[in-house]
């Protein structure tokens, strides 16, 4: 009798019960991104794997927003007990990039061995957010850089200037 | 002799309303980020003004923070607080945190740090938020008061609590007991599927499902159409149909933010073959085809 039940639970033993992961992202359906026209920006994704006991795998695949998010790869894997694998995600708006806004979608799905029953489960998170657009501010384009330019070369002229008088003064001060 | 004194005069009369009008209350913080590249501070300050005493103003900065699944994250930051009485007229065991989001309060505690000028101070503050706080915006709030004036003064400024999508399902598999074909209310002999939320997702849960592929004959196929998954037991065989690759969300379903440790944070999926549809006789499963999702 015992010969017929321990091969069992030794199978047992070799599978999973649970499948545990999780995605941290700084922007999501109620926190736009926002950019400019010719802007490229890296946000990070933040794969956490916490709560279980095994390193996971996930694969990761733009569903919306390909023209302006790339992926360095696509596949990411997580060491039990970290929260700290990032997956970066550069968003790139073209100068002439004709949309208001767009949707970015990215979806993180854990690569699942097949755990022998009819119906393997996996987890999975969706990333959603819409990119909104818009042309450089001044501030953004170095206006007030530009700004504080015009101010110091205008305050170097004027300390020129007084030099100047300064040094006529003395200089017809010396001839009396 | 007069005409040129009269033109030195008006030179100097000219360059000093030109020094005027370029020397502004940001000028210097202008010149210091053209030379360094840093901006500003962009702290803001509040103060009240009472009769008898100044008041303390306070710094408090802009901050965002990732929640860790399934953990408490303490969100660690300097606030400044000023006193033009001098930093003796500071009460530092008065200086408090915390951070509001209208539904929930999590309190903090501050600590000095030491002085920054004759009139400053800088505190060291820690909050403890968990892993199923909201990511709605929060109001980061520090006070203090003085000895002298008394009046406790607090100032705010927004804090993100980023979105964590986390869970841990159990089990990882589905099974059916053997069925016929033309069979109706066909359960899962092994449901729920039982979703811990170990993030701070208040949602809707998602399932893709993919056809089950003919052990034997991988040519047939149990079409995914054929599965509905509802969260409640007794309805799962009327509820939500799946579609085979696609992330279909399961109506009524929620992820239910919350503390796992005191019975929150939990979502349990059902599923049924509502009718067996017209095919061969043998196991048919998702080893071939790839395995279901459960989503957020």
């Amino acid at each position: 009798m015992k010969k017929t039940i321990l091969p069992v639970l030794i199978v047992l033993s070799l599978f999973s019960f649970i499948s545990s992961a999780g995605i941290a992202s700084p922007y999501w359906e109620n926190n736009p991104l926002n950019m400019n026209y010719g802007e490229t920006k890296t946000i990070e994704l933040n794969l956490q794997n916490m709560v279980g006991d095994e390193d996971i795998t996930v694969k990761v695949i733009i569903k919306q927003g390909e023209d302006i998010a790339t992926l360095d790869k696509d596949t990411y894997t997580a060491a039990a007990g970290t929260s700290d694998t990032l997956i970066p995600l550069t968003i790139k708006i073209p100068e002439n990039y004709g949309k208001p806004s767009q949707t970015v979608e990215i979806e993180t799905k854990t690569v699942t061995q097949d755990q022998g029953g009819m119906v393997t489960l996996g987890t999975g998170w969706t990333t959603k957010f819409d990119v909104l657009l818009s042309e450089k501010s001044d501030s953004a384009s170095g206006g007030e850089s530009g700004s504080s330019t015009a101010k110091i070369i205008a305050l170097v002229i004027a300390i020129i200037v007084l030099i100047l008088i300064i040094f006529f003064v003395m200089k017809r001060k010396r001839k009396a | 002799m007069k005409s040129k004194r009269g033109l030195y005069f008006a030179i100097l009369i000219f360059s000093v309303l030109i020094l005027s009008s370029v020397v502004s209350a940001s000028f210097w913080d202008s010149i210091q980020k053209v030379f360094t590249g840093k901006a500003s501070s962009q702290s803001q300050n509040v103060s009240v003004t009472v009769a008898g005493g100044n008041p303390v103003t306070i710094e408090v900065p802009t901050l965002s923070a990732f929640p860790i699944e399934d953990n408490l994250v303490a969100i660690v930051f300097t606030a400044n607080v000023s006193d033009v009485d001098g930093i003796n007229d500071i009460n530092d065991s008065s200086v408090a945190s915390k951070l509001t989001n209208g539904a929930t309060t999590r309190n903090g505690v501050c600590s000095l740090i030491g002085s920054i000028s004759s009139t400053a101070k800088s505190y060291s503050c820690s909050i403890d938020l968990w892993y199923f706080d909201s990511s709605t915006p929060w109001a980061l709030n520090v006070s203090a008061k003085d000895f002298g004036n008394g009046t406790l003064i607090s100032n705010t400024s927004v804090f993100t609590y980023n979105q964590l999508k986390a869970m841990v399902i159990s089990p990882l598999t589905l099974t059916w007991p053997t069925v016929v074909t033309g069979a109706v209310i066909q359960q899962s002999n092994n449901d729920p599927t039982i979703i811990n939320n170990t993030g701070n997702y208040n949602g809707v849960i998602s399932v893709t499902a993919r056809d089950l592929i003919g052990e034997t004959n991988p040519l047939e196929i149990l079409p995914t159409n054929s599965f509905r998954a509802g969260p409640t037991l007794g309805t799962e065989c009327t509820a939500t149909a799946l579609v085979n690759d696609t992330m279909v969300s399961i109506t009524g379903s929620n992820s239910n933010p919350g503390n796992l440790s005191a019975g929150g944070g939990q979502a349990n999926l059902y599923y049924c073959i509502p009718s067996v549809p017209l095919i061969s006789s043998q196991v048919y499963s998702t080893t071939a085809g790839g395995s279901w999702a459960v989503q957020y």
